[in-house]
């Protein structure tokens, strides 16, 4: 029997606010659950891994666990990782933009509303519906 | 064993408990670390010790394991949502000044 064709990964941005809040709320959690299962794949510029581990620091989670979710952001099969990002972004919407932008993210994945219109951007609760048979 | 050693396919296998055609067919695939001098295939056992590290931490498991000591380490530190969106309002402040 022929295999079907896989579909690569959908590329998306995930706001701080989705991995701060993975450890309270569980659809944040079950965003992080479709980036370790492969259905997703993170675009992660430098300056958003900075804030990520910033973020996850700032939580009260320790060196030796902060070098595992760096490893997780940074490797080549889970992420996207745009190690030449320098953009001067001086707001962290601009920032995530910015990295929509270089990784040819489809979505920006956040738990807070855009102030603008903005096709890319998209709440948790209405991006997991595309992916409703994970578990 | 010293942490610098240079390790043969026989040695590799014993250590990472495989069989050595295992460990010589991923070296030839490149899906283990080494490298060929002439005709012998040789690797650090640093560098084994940090592939055989980072592949652990890249699996769901590890991921799960990740996830669960980080959420302990929250606990520890009795945070709820509104510390966790404080933390994020700095986080805009910050990027802004």
């Amino acid at each position: 029997m022929n295999k079907l064709p896989e579909t690569a990964p959908r590329r998306v941005v995930v706001a701080p606010d989705v991995v701060a809040k993975s450890f309270l709320v569980p659809a944040c959690r079950t965003v992080l659950e479709l980036w370790r299962d492969a259905r997703i794949q993170l675009v992660v510029t430098r300056e958003l891994l900075v804030i990520y581990l910033k973020v996850l620091r700032d939580l009260g989670i320790p060196d030796a666990q902060l070098h595992r979710w760096a490893v997780w952001f940074t490797a080549k099969d889970k992420s996207v990782f745009v190690s030449e990002s320098d953009s001067g972004e001086t707001s962290l919407r601009e920032i995530l933009h910015e990295a929509a932008r270089l990784g040819n993210a489809e979505r920006i994945v956040s738990t807070e509303t855009s102030p603008d219109v903005d096709a890319t951007w998209i709440l948790v609760d209405d991006f997991l519906p595309d992916y409703s048979g994970h578990s | 064993m010293r942490d610098d050693e240079i390790m043969t396919v026989e040695e590799v296998a014993k250590y990472l408990k495989l069989k050595p055609q295992t460990v010589y067919k991923w070296a030839q695939e490149g899906r283990i670390p080494g490298t060929k001098l002439g005709k012998e295939w040789r690797f650090r056992r640093r560098i084994l010790d940090e592939w055989i590290d980072t592949a652990i931490t890249l699996s769901k498991a590890g991921f799960d394991v990740m996830h669960q000591q980080s959420l302990l380490a929250v606990r520890r530190k009795a945070l709820g949502e509104e510390d966790i969106n404080r933390i994020l309002e700095g986080l805009d402040r910050e990027q802004a000044s």
